[in-house]
């Protein structure tokens, strides 16, 4: 519900914009490109289609427990041309790079009444995984103002560039990461368990400033992975050693990415030059 | 105020496809053709040895396991590894013989009673999850091992009365003796055998192997564990003697004539030839079979042999468990002395080989026992698929 919330605040915000907004210039975009940088944090959302598990059989209280959108965070920064067509509808693409995060929880216990040697494990398992993205989307602007709301959308190519797992043990069941002499922490490259190549739909809105020379603004931008993340050829071939030390194999998963970025734009042509603020006439 | 109207339109639209993505995760578990399973149970007292693993009608597989000690459990397994059912056994049927034997598409295995030491064969019935007695064989005391080949059924035993190590050929319907044949034992065997079938010292690698003229019983033999050879009528026609209980075969696998497959240990050694000249009727030491030393595994586990069939090819397959506790698979072609492919598994826990077979789509599947979290030993299952067979051998 938190996330729901956010967004429609931003949207309002968004919304409002234009009405609460008195500038002294307009902006004329027309056959204009701009170059911009971006950078932000991301926050994704597993979605889980196949469950696998060492453990045979499985019971509900043994599946893993997946982390909730606020904790699984990321980053990316990038760069992006883009091309207006009109002064409402333009182009971008670039080029960027992308560090996905998802994270479980797992925790097992065996009872023994005879030599009472009881044992509880907790795993808190982090993925991170990272692309080289090139996402290419439609703008639309709903405003020709010095802040300008827009919309956009369109579709990211991602190849994959590395990934890795971390697993971090304790002896206590109480869902939060426990330091104690017992607990662990474990990483592995798992780079060959993620698909090499996904592509997502993606979608946004955003708000940026006009100067006469540069622009700047913030975006959020929501992307659904087409494709599955987990490499099926190889999903037992353990390349991580975690899943009998850790009774760990990944599930088979889409990706879902919800990012916040700030961006930084200056129009290819010296924005005197070119004329994109001119004076509001009435 | 046009730009207003879309922004009405777009925005609600952008969190309409966001909201539905939102979407809880399904709970259904996917098969696949290669996997890895640990058969979980809860209960910290109990001590897994898994012993044989035989594949089903439908495709699954059935796994004879003994747990702590002597009491044996069967665990019924679909074709991806998932359990499906498992079956304790009462308190009287013990020590069960590391061999499931199939015969008109049932499986068999064979144990002991509790109190009168003689031999059941027991029927899994695999479609009412349990299972039932078949035959009792009164004069075969403390069971060893058992082979099935064609249509004859060979039990192996220890007589503690008379001090035999007795080889018995049953009739088709397993529930009588045809023929036996016996060696003397002259030294004083019972407190290993006692600790063999308890899982409290060291496991003896009995068994019986066939060829077209010789049965071949690993078992006691006057002052050692020895390897001997007996005629179809099993009379003793020769013998390969270990170094007293220290030394001797761990598996055979006959190839063709006197070829054959061997593992042999000494000590803490152990020693593989998968092109062993053996004559039946010599009387030698098995420790003079030459063989190549394998210093890195270890000799009190279970080694098998059995031969595999990839891409048309057959290959000697030796399972194996190193000092470090990973299974070790080695891969041998025809006429071959080095093996043309050597796989590991297990680098992050302890595993002890147990058993494996081909299985009907051409992988391979493994029984071994796994030490969960380095602490409670459980059985568990390695599948490796057809076309990871291929990648070992390119």
């Amino acid at each position: 519900m938190k996330i729901v919330k956010i967004i429609i605040t931003i949207s309002l915000g968004l919304t409002l914009a234009p009405f609460v907004s008195a500038q002294k210039y307009t902006v004329h975009k027309n056959k204009k490109s701009y170059i911009a940088v971006h950078g932000g944090f991301n926050f994704s959302i597993p979605h889980v289609s196949d469950r696998y598990a060492i453990l045979s059989p499985q019971s509900e209280e043994m599946e893993k427990d997946y982390g909730k959108l606020g904790k699984n965070t990321g980053a990316q920064f990038g760069i992006r041309y883009s091309y207006n067509f009109t002064n409402a509808l333009a182009i971008n693409a670039g080029i960027g790079y992308q560090s996905f995060g998802f994270k479980y929880r797992t925790d097992y216990s065996w009872n023994d009444t005879i030599a009472q040697q009881n044992l509880t494990k907790e795993m808190h398992h982090e993925q991170k995984v990272s692309y080289f993205s090139i996402p290419v989307m439609v703008r639309w602007d709903f405003s020709r103002q010095q802040f300008m709301p827009y919309a956009q959308a369109g579709i990211s190519f991602d190849f994959r560039h590395q990934s890795k797992k971390s697993i971090h043990q304790d002896q206590i069941i109480d869902e939060k990461i426990t330091e104690s002499q017992f607990s662990s922490l474990e990483t592995a490259d798992m780079t060959e368990h993620i698909r090499k190549f996904n592509m997502g739909i993606m979608a946004g809105i955003g708000i940026e400033y006009y100067t006469k020379f540069f622009t700047f603004g913030v975006e959020s931008n929501f992307k659904y992975g087409f494709f599955k993340l987990v490499n099926d050829e190889n999903r037992y071939a353990d390349m991580t050693g975690f899943a009998m030390k850790y009774l760990d194999v990944l599930d088979q998963l889409k990706l879902s990415n919800w990012n916040v970025q700030f961006t930084l734009a200056i129009p290819i042509n010296h924005s005197v030059k070119t004329n994109i603020l001119r004076k509001r006439r009435y | 105020m046009k730009y207003i109207n879309t922004t009405y339109i777009f925005i609600p639209l952008l969190l309409t496809v966001l909201l539905s993505t939102l979407n809880s995760c399904k709970k259904t578990y996917k098969p696949e053709k290669s996997f890895v399973k640990i058969y979980h149970d809860e209960n910290g007292n109990k001590n897994d040895h898994p012993l044989s693993i035989h594949a089903t009608k439908d495709n699954g597989f059935l796994i004879l396991n003994a747990f702590n000690g002597w009491n044996i459990e069967i665990l019924k397994t679909d074709q991806y590894g998932e359990l499906a059912w498992k079956y304790e056994l009462p308190e009287q049927y013990v020590n069960a013989v590391p061999h499931l034997i199939s015969k008109n598409d049932e499986l068999y295995f064979v144990c002991m009673n509790a109190v009168g030491l003689f031999t059941y064969i027991m029927r899994v019935d695999e479609n009412g999850k349990q299972v039932t007695e078949f035959a009792q064989h009164q004069n075969i005391q403390y069971p060893t091992s058992v082979l099935k080949t064609g249509n004859a059924v060979y039990i192996q035993n220890y007589n503690r009365i008379s001090f035999e190590t007795g080889i018995f050929e049953l009739n088709t319907e397993m529930d009588q003796i045809i023929k036996s044949g016996s060696v003397m034992v002259f030294a004083d065997v019972e407190e290993k055998i006692v600790d063999h079938v308890h899982f409290t010292g060291k496991r003896f690698p009995f068994f019986i192997e066939k060829t077209d003229n010789h049965v071949i019983v690993n078992g006691f033999n006057n002052y050692s564990f020895s390897t001997v050879f007996m005629d179809n009528d099993l009379n003793y026609t020769g013998v390969y003697n270990g170094a007293a209980f220290e030394g001797g075969l761990n598996a055979l696998l006959p190839l063709s004539n006197t070829n054959f497959a061997i593992a042999r240990f000494s000590f803490s050694n152990l020693y593989f030839n998968p092109r062993a000249k053996l004559t039946p009727t010599a009387i030698e030491i098995a420790e003079s079979i030459p063989a190549v030393g394998m210093s890195t595994l270890a000799a009190e586990n279970p080694v098998l042999i059995k031969s595999i069939n990839i891409k048309g090819e057959v290959y000697t397959t030796y399972l194996a468990t190193t000092k470090s506790n990973q299974l070790i698979l080695q891969l041998y072609q025809a006429g071959n002395e080095e093996p043309v492919a050597i796989k590991y598994m297990g680098e992050s826990v302890p595993l002890k080989a147990s058993d494996f077979l081909q299985t009907s789509d051409e992988g391979l599947m493994i029984l071994a026992q796994v030490a969960v979290m380095g602490s409670f030993n459980r059985v568990a299952t390695i599948k490796l698929s057809a076309e990871e067979l291929e990648e070992l051998i390119e």
